[in-house]
């Protein structure tokens, strides 16, 4: 049996550590489980194009040697041969230049796509995709501090979340049995919010360890490998050294012409070589040189980390394997064992059961630091009305609000600069830091207004914004469709259907969260932030009191919160 | 286990975060030189080494409160890193004498 | 086909272990504990087989360790949300 004094060190533990992470962790979960929707949000968010069907793969080749023939940046870097169709691929071919820059210095990227026209010449034409949904992943891994200090902190949140985690783990123990499952709704509202954090808690037990020990290993990734070399080895071995990108690397072009062979016959070969591999698409490298050559990165089905790293490198111009120790069952035992790590993190395995299961762990995470918070509220409380004290503290008025401000204002921040992606489309120069632009003036407004109106009833009107920018991608949608004066446009793939729908029951979730939380402040307790009543008002109507408009009551009443 | 814990947060928590990395450091360390292959194992050794460390350095920060005082989790988590960066270094002198 | 079987067994393997739990807040009347505790783990073992069979030992592994873990928290909450509705 644990003792005691244990318990009560580790909960202090447990509460320090939550409090200090809850917000950051909130965000990197809420924006983490939307991550795993990676693909389908950028093709949602993409505009139409001309598409990879426009030209057919038997087509290709003549394309690839127009593309080399024009841009020898592109034949010498890579020329990008896409396969699927998806709307996020503009053309059969893209590949990436870089941006004028000084010699030496650190430069960005500019994206080209290429297609035939109906006569057989050459269409290019520079084009910046979406970068939403990369922009979404950034707010996942470093809550949107810019680098390197955005990692820096997610790696020490992210340490405090496993300490949290232990400490969380060893102040349940005692009670672990008597109250698995349990989930009293009831008047104890404490125990409420304890049962629902707990519950939370415990069922994904192993996804969060998973979570704690791969974020604080990729957050701090730079400094350990840094770190490593000279510790480790004393600097005498190079740990990131030129062997590990020796199966990314082309073979340097001979100079000597040769024929390049079809990209559906080097498919054909590769499957025959490799028979388990889902070629996700192809770069060509020197096209038109005897020693080209063809990278094509994809996964091996049924390896946890199919997709991350893995690929093999093909000759052009024959078609026979040249690289072939990326993918996962020709990897190392220790870096199979790290690749495990990592697709455990980015729920890199199986398909669509574990992306929907990412999905909802990491929107039960983020519920877990959310609630975690208002328990801390909640318990407060209680302690504040045993002492005979009424008012409730500055400590936990603060922290409701920022509790609300900072969650909200992440969900409705993260929904509206979707929904920006089409409204500001064609509207805008750079439709990439508008996303930026949009997710941080609703943040930290919201952050503001939560401040300036207190929990209670900014926690209504931020859910209701919520709830109105998620009900704003699937509307978005259907206006594109209904009315094309808009210029904007509604995909009609699954993937970008189940944006929309997921979105809309998102936006009903929000709404019935609002509904219940505007119960909650005229008909509560009133001895809480939660309430809009006032405090000790015993009489307070068990009903919202029938006045004219909705928010009226909220006048009439008067408020404690914003003393 | 008679007598209490007491709490002294910032010397523990220092002695975690501190100790526990150069404890993470060390131990994982010597499974770079030690473990099958040895120092000349492929690149994959070093992406693994990072969530080894993480892991460490997670459980002596989570349960470095379990000391009886900061005094004591200095001294033990001290000794243990000694121990750990001797036999660390001893491995560098012998590998790249 | 073999993906809709394993999520199957697995979710209804924990269904019965909610079930057999005495904290659950599904049914007024359960079957005797005894017999969903076995008839959950024996569901969870096939689900777990069948997760292999469709992959490999360990992404099979995973893939029913995560399914198992989003039932886990989804059914009491949807037994309090049940009861939530009704009092409102």
């Amino acid at each position: 049996m644990i003792r005691a004094d244990i318990v009560k060190l580790y909960k202090t533990v447990h509460t320090w550590t939550g409090i200090t992470c809850g917000f950051a962790l909130f965000i990197a979960f809420y924006a983490g489980a939307l991550t795993m929707f990676k693909e389908p949000i950028s093709r949602w968010a993409s505009p139409p194009a001309v598409g990879v069907a426009a030209v057919s793969l038997d087509d290709a080749p003549r394309l690839l040697e127009l593309v080399a023939a024009a841009h020898p940046e592109a034949r010498e870097e890579g020329i990008k041969l896409h396969l699927r169709g998806n709307e996020n691929e503009p053309a059969r071919v893209t590949w990436e230049e870089d941006a004028p820059h000084q010699e030496g210095q650190a430069h960005e990227h500019v994206h080209w796509w290429a297609t035939l026209k109906p006569d057989g010449t050459l269409l290019a034409k520079q084009e910046e995709p979406s970068e939403l949904a990369d922009f979404i992943n950034h707010i996942h891994m470093r809550v949107g501090i810019p680098e390197p200090w955005g990692s820096y902190f997610m790696g020490v949140v992210s340490l405090l979340y496993g300490v949290a985690l232990i400490s969380g783990v060893i102040v349940l123990l005692p009670s672990l049995i008597k109250d698995l499952f349990a989930l009293r709704v009831g008047k104890n509202l404490k125990r409420m919010w304890l049962d629902a954090h707990n519950v939370v808690g415990v069922a994904a037990l192993p996804f969060h360890i998973a979570m704690a020990i791969t974020s604080t290993a990729l957050s701090f990734s730079g400094p350990l490998w840094s770190v490593q070399e000279s510790v480790i080895f004393g600097g005498k071995q190079e740990i990131l050294n030129d062997l590990d990108n020796e199966p990314f690397r082309a073979p340097k072009p001979i100079g000597e012409a040769g024929v390049m062979m079809p990209p559906a016959q080097l498919l054909q070969k590769l499957k025959v070589q490799a028979s388990d591999f889902e070629p996700r698409f192809m770069i060509f490298r020197n096209i038109g040189d005897k020693a080209a050559s063809v990278r094509v990165p994809g996964a091996e089905r049924g390896y946890v980390g199919d997709t991350h790293l893995g690929g093999v490198m093909l000759s052009a111009v024959t078609g026979e394997l040249l690289k072939d120790s990326t993918r996962p069952s020709r990897q190392d035992p220790d870096r199979r064992a790290s690749e495990t790590f990592y697709g455990l993190h980015a729920g890199q395995y199986e398909g669509a059961t574990i992306t929907w299961a990412y999905f909802f762990l990491g929107l039960s995470g983020a519920w877990l630091f959310y609630g975690g918070n208002l328990l801390w509220i909640e318990t407060r409380r209680k302690n504040a009305r045993k002492g005979g004290e009424v008012e409730q503290s500055r400590s936990t008025r603060l922290l409701g609000s920022a509790t609300v401000g900072v969650c909200l204002g992440c969900v409705a921040g993260i929904s509206l600069t979707i929904v920006a992606a089409k409204w500001l489309h064609g509207r805008v120069a750079d439709l990439n830091h508008w996303h930026e632009l949009v997710y941080y003036a609703v943040f930290l407004g919201s952050v503001a207004w939560a401040f300036a109106w207190g929990a209670a009833r900014s926690a209504v009107q931020l859910l209701w914004l919520c709830c109105a920018a998620t009900l704003a991608i699937p509307l978005t949608t259907l206006l594109a469709a209904l009315f094309p004066a808009l210029d904007m446009w509604a995909h009609g793939s699954a993937a970008t259907i189940g944006v929309d729908a997921v979105a809309f029951i998102g936006a009903l979730c929000f709404a019935w969260m609002a509904i219940a939380t505007t119960r909650r402040i005229r008909n509560g307790p009133a001895d809480s932030i939660w309430s809009i009543q006032k405090a000790g008002d015993r009489a307070a109507p068990r009903e919202p009191m029938a006045l004219p408009g909705g928010g009226s009551v909220t006048l009439t009443v008067p408020i404690r919160l914003n003393r | 286990m008679p007598g209490d814990i007491r709490p002294d947060w910032w010397s523990k928590a220092s002695a975690g975060a501190i100790l526990g990395f150069g404890l993470a450091l060390s131990l994982v360390g010597l499974y770079a030189y030690l473990g099958p292959g040895g120092i000349n194992a492929p690149g994959g050794r070093y992406s693994l080494m990072r969530y080894l460390e993480a892991f460490v350095w997670i459980a002596v920060v989570g349960f470095c409160f379990l000391f009886r005082s900061g005094r004591a989790a200095w001294a033990w988590l001290g000794a243990a890193n000694l121990l750990a960066f001797a036999a660390l270094f001893a491995c560098r002198f012998y590998f790249f004498a | 086909m073999i993906v809709v079987l394993a999520l199957t067994l697995t979710v209804l393997g924990c269904a019965c272990l909610y079930l057999a739990n005495p904290n659950q807040q599904w049914l007024s009347r359960v079957p005797p504990r005894r017999l969903l505790l076995a008839a959950g783990c024996l569901l969870l073992v096939a689900g777990l087989a069948a997760w292999i069979a469709a992959l490999r030992p360990l992404a099979g592994f995973f893939v029913a360790l995560h399914v198992v873990m989003v039932c886990l928290f989804i059914f009491p909450y949807s037994a309090a949300l049940r009861g939530f509705a009704r009092k409102n």
